[in-house]
């Protein structure tokens, strides 16, 4: 897979990153990206049929959780806490510009 | 004379049992170091002095509680932890003013045994490099050497042991992010099973690889510190519901009891002369001393860069979607509508390695490019996975170089992303695989710089992985202190 | 041009019945301030992790089996990417392969009068996005994340819904069962059951779909079938005047009663989902599958033959299905009252209205199934007439008091004394000369004039019946 700066711009918005105006810097940054996927498309070789993929190394975990109030120690006020991280706010919302 | 500074972490213990000294005067002690150091190695992003001495004077008038494992002991811990009462950055301009809402469990636990946190520790933003050059507060210095890097992502956690400014730290380990830079720096790191420590209040990055564990100067202080905080937590649905073993009162190994697995792959690669050099000697002693030392292979090690570096970047440009300006952090003023307040956010809040991950992973995961990137890597995780297992059936651990340089010039590879991401090729297929592993200083090179070796053991293993990294350490070298200018 | 047919699917999703969120220990609902139920893990704070709900997977596993679906032992959680300001994580947790719940169906009346029944593809879990307030006159968008997190299950139906009314019909029937098995509250104003509709033409006869339209978020059964008529309408005048219906997502509007495409998105979306890294594989086993089964209620079909087999009218049987709760509070007066006819007019004329003005639920009110019933025996029993009991009926709702001694209290039992009911005949026929010379004369319906008078007297107290057939018997004495 060749990555062009089409495609950079695609993958940025996508993550909704800003790349910048400079066309310099973004020819750089597409460039940068292809060389890594080029690198990637090793795996191209790897012999892999019939192998399940492993998502996570995770086993033996515990079951889920009861549905049940289990608040850590020294939780009182969170709510208050996470809304002083705002930055913006109006009354106890959240606030961003007009979306429609 | 020994200052208490120079004390390990079981030392300090013993110290603070006879009180030879109190829990304060070895706080005053490591926060005076500390201060002295911090400006040639910069590896602290933020000191607690306050709450420290309070916590200190108040363990002090309590006293010694044998129950609590690190009562008294000063640590720091790496700036992905979530901490009440100070930033927690990631080293993100992102984060650079944002406070916790909650504890990390690690924290948790680590004060409820007694431990004192003296810093938060720099690292790479978001624990996304090798070097902590891409920590939006500026680089750590290596303890060695002022002009070479610490090694990363904890190279903030590996200077404060390595300086000599604490006995013990805690990093995590997504990719190497522990032992290469315990390598680099000269001290013990190790990187606990995936799902052994809870990774509940650790800002995240590689969800499936990411574990936190410790970073100390002995195999037997890892082993005390993993203690304090290893076992389940509800908080944590990845972690797996098994006892915790005893790490600390393990019985001692002889050499000869110990076989080890040398993967081909990694000491047939091209080694920097002074960690060949290094290595070699290092390997000699082993021999000498009666350890088996056998060659195992892992035929799909060559794919294991590109495999980690799909999947965590794939993990990573999800993981980092919620930086959005939108309830908390960093948000680009007077934003135009939404879209800008997202884009520009991003683009100011995020550096340039943290940015280059999300594109990576948002490539690998859209449409059209998920099977032949993510799946694909996925399944080759499982070979590698089934290589590593294979060559565990033939020995006790593996043994393995850290870094195939020593710690390198501040700014050598910034311009180099791929040659950095390959650099990482002796710790990450570890996380591919999930099992812990042992970084344990091999010896010093003639260019005064540390260079490390590593264990590799299977799942839940790390009661005797610190039991055969306790052989390596009485057989190899012992470091001395590096010089650092202090102030 | 040939005849088009409409061709339609429904993407539902119901609200966990449950007290906590999806992934995190904060209540799911309740009115309360915004960003109230509110933590680290619902507002996407740095290091915080997802813990599932282990209620939730039993509730979707408990849909699944009532709706005839299979139940996957092991399924999985993924992330979906997209950015929306009340999407906290930047990704929402949903399930995309194996989903909790595979297959299934749902039968409903047909138009022909038989029954339909409708495939279903999927039902999966995933958690709720919180509320966008859209605020014009500071040009802000407020975020509350009270309903961030919530559990919710999907149910993904086969398009083989072809009318708005099959639509409807197939919703309600859904929204019946699942608030029966109380999977869901299904408050419909609450948005805690509500649908997208996917609809398209196709020419009849043919296996080939048209384009699609996705009208999103309907929460009214009304709502539903009038965007569907309107999308039909609306796509078969496109058709037909040669014009190209485009794949989009719409709104309906249901004050002007026509649905409005969203505004275009910029961009296609490209959820990247893959599985959560954050959350072990859900495990149901098969023990749990089988505690599951045994607490399923029998099909609401058989419940509503033995309802009616108890003498129950088929509305009074709908309105007990229907509401949550209600079905329960029945049973439990009917095991103390054994008159089946009795109390469920009681509970459809009296109980549920005042359920319903009230806002509580039947489990909650303080007139417990004890007392429905021993109001409804004081009734068999004649101490209390039907009007007595209706005029008491709003104090018993109110206070929870026990009927029996409120009666007492109040002296209202019916009169039974017959000494009482005598000295009232002789005052009705010493007031009333005249109407008793008629009776005596052989215009006997005068009688029903005399019983009235002596009602009056009584204040209501006097048993009709017997105040009918002992003055009829004291007239008659007059004659000899």
């Amino acid at each position: 897979m060749t990555i062009n700066t089409d495609s950079a711009l695609a993958m940025a918005r996508l993550a909704r990153l800003d790349l910048g105006a400079e066309p310099a810097d973004l020819t750089k940054l597409a460039e940068d990206f292809d060389r890594i996927v080029a690198y990637m498309d090793i795996l191209a070789e790897a012999e892999t049929a019939g192998i399940e993929p492993m998502y996570s190394p995770m086993e033996n975990t515990a079951g889920p959780r009861p549905d049940e109030v289990l608040e850590p120690e020294g939780s009182a006020g969170k709510a208050e806490l996470i809304l002083e991280q705002a930055p913006e706010r109006v009354g106890r919302f959240f606030s961003v510009p007009r979306i429609f | 004379m020994t200052q208490l500074w120079q004390l390990n972490l079981a030392q300090c213990s013993e110290g603070l049992k006879n009180k030879d000294f109190s829990v304060t005067e070895l706080t005053e002690a490591c926060l005076k170091r500390l201060t002295e150091t911090e400006p040639a190695i910069k590896s602290c992003l933020a000191v607690l002095e306050d709450q420290a001495l309070e916590t200190a004077r108040d363990l002090d008038r309590r006293g010694n509680d044998s129950s609590r494992l690190l009562w008294g002991l000063p640590l720091t811990v790496k700036d992905v932890f979530c901490l009440k009462g100070a930033p927690t950055t990631a080293g993100s301009r992102q984060l650079s003013d944002y406070y916790s809402v909650f504890e990390a469990t690690v924290v948790r636990r680590l004060k409820a045994h007694g431990a004192i946190i003296l810093a938060k520790t720099n690292c790479d933003e978001f624990a996304m490099g090798s070097s902590t050059e891409f920590s939006a507060f500026g680089p750590t210095r290596n303890p060695w050497d002022r002009q070479r890097v610490p090694g990363g992502s904890s190279g903030g956690a590996a200077a404060s042991v390595a300086g000599f400014q604490v006995p013990g730290a805690f990093g995590t380990d997504t990719g190497g992010s522990i032992r290469q830079p315990a390598a680099l720096c000269g001290c013990v790191g190790l990187k606990p099973t995936y799902g052994r420590v809870s990774r509940y209040g650790i800002i995240a990055y590689g969800s499936s690889f990411d574990q936190a564990g410790p970073l100390a100067r002995t195999a037997a202080d890892c082993g005390r510190l993993l203690q304090a905080v290893a076992g389940p937590d509800a908080y944590d649905a990845t972690l797996a519901d098994c006892p915790v073993p005893d790490f600390v009162n393990q019985r001692p190994l002889k050499p000869n009891e110990l076989t080890l697995g040398l993967p081909r792959q990694f000491w047939n690669a091209d080694l920097h002369p002074q960690v060949a050099k290094v290595l070699d000697e290092a390997r000699n002693l082993l021999t000498k001393a009666g350890l088996n030392l056998i060659e195992v292979d892992l035929p799909n090690i060559k794919y294991a860069v590109a495999a980690y570096y799909i999947l965590a970047s794939a993990e990573a440009s999800t993981n980092l979607a919620r930086y959005d300006g939108v309830r908390y952090g960093f948000r680009q003023p007077d934003p135009g509508d939404l879209m800008e307040l997202y884009t520009k956010t991003r683009q100011t809040g995020l550096g340039p390695e943290a940015r280059r991950r999300i594109l990576l992973g948002t490539f690998v995961l859209s449409s059209g490019y998920y099977e032949a990137y993510y799946r694909k890597a996925a399944q080759v995780r499982r070979l590698i996975k089934n290589d590593i297992e294979a060559a565990l059936t033939r020995c006790h651990f593996l043994l393995a170089p850290v870094s195939a340089i020593p710690a390198w010039p501040l700014g050598s590879f910034l311009d180099d992303p791929l040659t950095v991401y390959q650099m990482d090729l002796m710790t990450l297929p570890l996380n591919l695989y999930g099992g812990p592993g042992l970084s344990v200083p091999a010896g010093l090179g003639d260019d005064n710089l540390p260079v490390g070796a590593q264990l590799w053991g299977k799942p839940m293993s790390e009661a005797s992985l610190i039991s055969a990294g306790r052989v390596l350490e009485s057989l190899w070298p012992k470091l001395p202190e590096p010089q650092i200018p202090v102030i | 041009m040939s005849e088009m047919e409409p061709v339609i699917g429904l993407e539902v999703h119901a609200q966990l019945n449950t007290r906590t969120k999806l992934f995190c220990a904060c209540p799911a609902g309740g009115s309360v301030e915004p960003n109230t139920h509110i933590c680290e893990i619902c507002t996407g704070q740095p290091g915080a992790l997802p813990r599932l709900n282990g209620r939730a997977v039993e509730l979707a596993a408990k849909a699944t089996l009532a709706l005839g679906g299979q139940v996957n032992g092991y399924s999985l959680f993924a992330r979906k990417n997209y950015f929306y300001p009340d999407l906290p994580n930047g990704f929402q947790t949903s399930q995309l392969d194996p989903p909790i719940g595979t297959g299934g169906s749902l039968s409903v009346a047909a138009g022909d009068g038989g029954r339909k029944a409708i495939r279903l593809n999927r039902i999966h879990m995933e958690d709720d996005a919180g509320k966008c307030v859209h605020d014009e006159k500071r040009d802000r968008t407020l975020i509350d994340l009270n309903r961030a997190g919530v559990p919710l299950i999907e149910i993904v139906t086969e398009p083989d819904l072809s009318s708005s009314r099959e639509a409807m019909e197939f919703l309600k029937t859904l929204h019946s069962l699942l608030v029966r098995l109380e999977v869901t509250k299904g408050r419909l104003e609450e948005g805690e059951f509500r649908c997208d509709v996917n609809i398209s033409l196709k020419p009849k006869g043919s296996s080939v779909l048209g384009v699609r339209g996705e009208i999103k978020n309907l929460n009214s059964f009304k709502f539903v079938g009038q965007a569907i008529d309107y999308e039909i309408r609306r796509q078969s005048a496109l058709y037909e005047s040669g014009g190209r219906v485009e794949q989009q997502t719409l709104h309906f509007d249901h004050l002007k009663g026509e649905t409005r495409a969203l505004r275009s998105k910029e961009e296609a979306h490209d959820y990247r989902y893959f599985p959560q890294p954050d959350l072990p594989p859900v495990l149901v086993s098969r023990v749990k599958l089988r505690e599951i089964v045994q607490s399923l209620p029998p099909p609401a079909d058989t419940i509503k033959e033995s309802y009616k087999e108890l003498g129950l009218k088929e509305d009074t049987v709908t309105a007990l299905l229907d509401r949550p709760g209600a079905q329960a509070y029945f049973e439990e007066a009917f095991k103390r009252f054994p008159e089946a006819k009795r109390l469920g007019t009681l509970m459809v004329e009296l109980f549920l209205p005042a359920l319903r003005q009230s806002g509580t639920d039947p489990q909650s009110a303080v007139m417990g199934p004890a007392k429905l019933a021993a109001l409804a025996r004081l009734m068999s029993d004649g101490v209390l007439t039907k009007k007595a009991a209706y005029d008491l009926f709003p104090e018993l709702f109110e206070t929870g008091a026990d009927p029996r001694q409120l009666v007492e209290a109040r002296g209202l039992s019916r009169v039974r004394d017959e000494s009482t009911l005598q000295g009232w005949i002789m005052e009705v026929i010493a007031g009333h000369p005249e109407e008793v010379k008629k009776y005596l004369a052989g215009q006997t319906k005068i009688l029903s004039f005399l019983v009235g008078q002596l009602m009056r007297l009584s204040r209501g107290t006097a048993d009709p019946q017997k105040a009918s057939a002992s003055l009829t018997q004291a007239l008659e004495d007059l004659r000899s």
